[in-house]
C-alpha cells in the first residue's frame, strides 16, 4: 500500500509539472488536453493519501484556470465575430475623419525605426568610393591616352558579352506571364539561375524595369521575401536595396 | 535566478533592432541568434526591460502575424520576427509630427475597419467605393497605393487584404472597441 502511494505521489508531481509547463508554453488554451489530465487524476485518486490531496487540488485549480481561459477566448472570439463587423461599419458611417483618425491612433503601436547611418554603412560607402577610383583613367605624362572601346573592355573581361536589351525583354516577358496568373511573383523565382553572372543581369533587368515604372517591387518581412507586382498607376518612387546573396540563399 | 546579461550584448541587440532601413523593419530570430549567440532570447528580453523606460517594447510575430511571447519554444522564436514598437499609442498630434496627414490616417482607419468587417479581405473595387463615398475621389487612390507600399494593406489578386504592418502595429480589438479583459 505504501509503495503504491509513493508511485502515485511521483505520478501526481509529474502531472503537475507537465500541466504547469504546458500552461507556460501554450499561447492557445485549447492546446491543453484537459480530458487527458482529468483522466490521469481519476486513475491516481484511489491511491492518494490525505497529504497528496493538496497536490491533487493544485492540479484541479490549474485545470479550472485553463477552462476559464478557454471560456474567455470563446467569449472574445464570438463577440469579435458577431459584433465586430457591425461596429466596424457603424464607425465608418458615423465617425468624422478626425474621429476615425483618433480611433486608429489610439489602437496604434508604430514600429520604431531610427533612420540614421551606422558606422558600418559609412565604412561600406568609403570602400565603394575607393573602389570606383580604380576605374578613373589617370593621365600619365609622356604617354598618349585614348578612349577604350567596348570590344577592348570585353577582351579585358571588364564587361560581359551579353545582350542586355534581350535580357530585359525576356525578364519582362517572364514577369508578365507569371503576374497574369497570380498578380504577384516571387523576386527570387525570376532571378533564379545557376550562373551568378546571369542572375546578376536578371536582377539588373528587374531594377531597370522598376526604374522605368513598368513593374513594382515590395517586401514582406514576415515571409522574408520580395515580390514583383504590376506597376501601380499612381504612387511615389522609393528606392530599395535587395541583396543578391540573400535572395540566392532563399532560392 | 536568470543569468545576468552583459550590457555590451544588450547594446549590440539595441543596435541590431533599432538601426533599420525603412523598407525592412524587424529582425528575424535566426539573425539575432547569429549576432547575439545561443541565449539571444534572454539578451532581447533584457533589452526589452531596459526599453520599457522609454515606452518601447519588442513584439515577436510569427509568419502568420500571430504574437508570440519570450517563453515560446526556441524553434518558433528563431523563425519569428522581432520588432520594436511604441508601447503606448501615440496621440494624433504625435502622428502628425512624424509625417502622417489626418486624411491618410482616416483612410487607413476606414480601410482596416471595412476589411475587418469582411473577414480581413475585400475586392479592391468595393473598398475604393467605400473610401470614395467617405473621402471623395481626390487622393484616395494615391493613399491606398502608399499604404500598400508601406505594408499596411496588401494586394491579393483583385482583393485588398490587411497588410503585415497593420497586423503588427494595430490592435484590431481596440480599433473595433471590443476588449475581452
Amino acid at each position: 500500500m505504501i509503495v503504491l502511494s509513493v508511485e502515485a505521489r511521483v505520478k501526481l508531481r509529474e502531472l503537475l509539472e507537465e500541466l504547469t509547463e504546458t500552461l507556460r508554453k501554450a499561447s492557445d488554451p485549447f492546446k491543453i488536453d484537459i480530458r487527458y489530465f482529468i483522466g490521469e487524476l481519476e486513475k491516481i485518486l484511489p491511491e492518494l493519501t490525505d497529504e497528496d490531496l493538496i497536490v491533487d487540488a493544485e492540479i484541479l485549480e490549474q485545470i479550472a484556470e485553463v477552462i476559464k481561459e478557454q471560456e474567455e477566448w470563446v467569449k472574445g472570439r464570438s463577440s469579435l465575430l458577431v459584433l465586430g463587423p457591425f461596429i466596424a461599419l457603424l464607425k465608418i458611417s458615423t465617425l468624422s475623419k478626425q474621429e476615425l483618425a483618433k480611433e486608429l491612433a489610439n489602437a496604434m503601436h508604430p514600429i520604431i525605426e531610427l533612420e540614421q547611418i551606422t558606422w558600418t554603412d559609412v565604412l561600406r560607402a568609403l570602400n565603394y568610393l575607393s573602389l570606383r577610383k580604380r576605374f578613373v583613367l589617370e593621365e600619365v605624362q609622356g604617354q598618349e591616352t585614348k578612349i577604350i572601346t567596348g570590344r577592348e573592355l570585353e577582351e579585358l573581361g571588364l564587361i560581359a558579352k551579353i545582350d542586355l536589351r534581350k535580357v530585359v525583354e525576356e525578364v519582362e516577358e517572364e514577369i508578365a506571364k507569371k503576374i497574369s496568373k497570380n498578380k504577384l511573383v516571387d523576386y527570387s523565382e525570376i532571378i533564379a539561375d545557376d550562373e551568378p553572372l546571369k542572375r546578376f543581369f536578371k536582377a539588373y533587368a528587374i531594377s531597370y524595369l522598376a526604374t522605368m515604372g513598368r513593374i513594382s517591387i515590395f517586401y514582406n518581412p514576415l515571409k522574408e521575401k520580395y515580390f514583383i507586382v504590376k506597376a501601380p498607376q499612381n504612387g511615389e518612387y522609393q528606392s530599395i536595396v535587395i541583396s543578391l546573396e540573400a535572395t540566392a540563399n532563399a532560392c | 535566478m536568470p543569468a545576468r546579461i552583459p550590457s555590451a550584448k544588450i547594446r549590440k541587440a539595441a543596435r541590431i533592432l533599432l538601426y533599420r532601413s525603412r523598407g525592412k523593419p524587424g529582425v528575424k530570430g535566426w539573425e539575432l541568434r547569429k549576432f547575439l549567440g545561443e541565449n539571444f532570447v534572454e539578451v532581447v528580453k533584457a533589452l526589452n526591460d531596459s526599453l520599457e523606460n522609454f515606452g518601447i517594447t519588442i513584439k515577436i510575430v510569427d509568419e502568420n502575424g500571430k504574437f508570440l511571447s519570450f517563453d515560446e519554444d526556441k524553434t518558433a522564436l528563431r523563425k519569428a520576427l522581432f520588432v520594436p514598437v511604441l508601447k503606448e499609442a501615440p496621440t494624433l498630434q504625435e502622428l502628425k509630427t512624424s509625417g502622417w496627414r489626418i486624411d491618410d490616417i482616416a483612410i487607413l482607419a476606414v480601410s482596416l475597419l471595412y476589411l475587418l468587417s469582411r473577414n480581413s479581405r475585400a475586392p479592391r473595387k468595393q473598398l475604393l467605393e467605400v473610401l470614395h463615398s467617405k473621402f471623395g475621389k481626390w487622393r484616395v487612390g494615391y493613399v491606398v497605393e502608399k499604404l500598400i507600399k508601406l505594408g499596411y494593406l496588401e494586394e491579393d489578386n483583385d482583393d485588398i487584404v490587411v497588410g503585415w504592418r497593420s497586423r503588427i502595429e494595430i490592435d484590431f480589438k481596440k480599433l473595433l472597441g471590443i476588449k475581452t479583459e
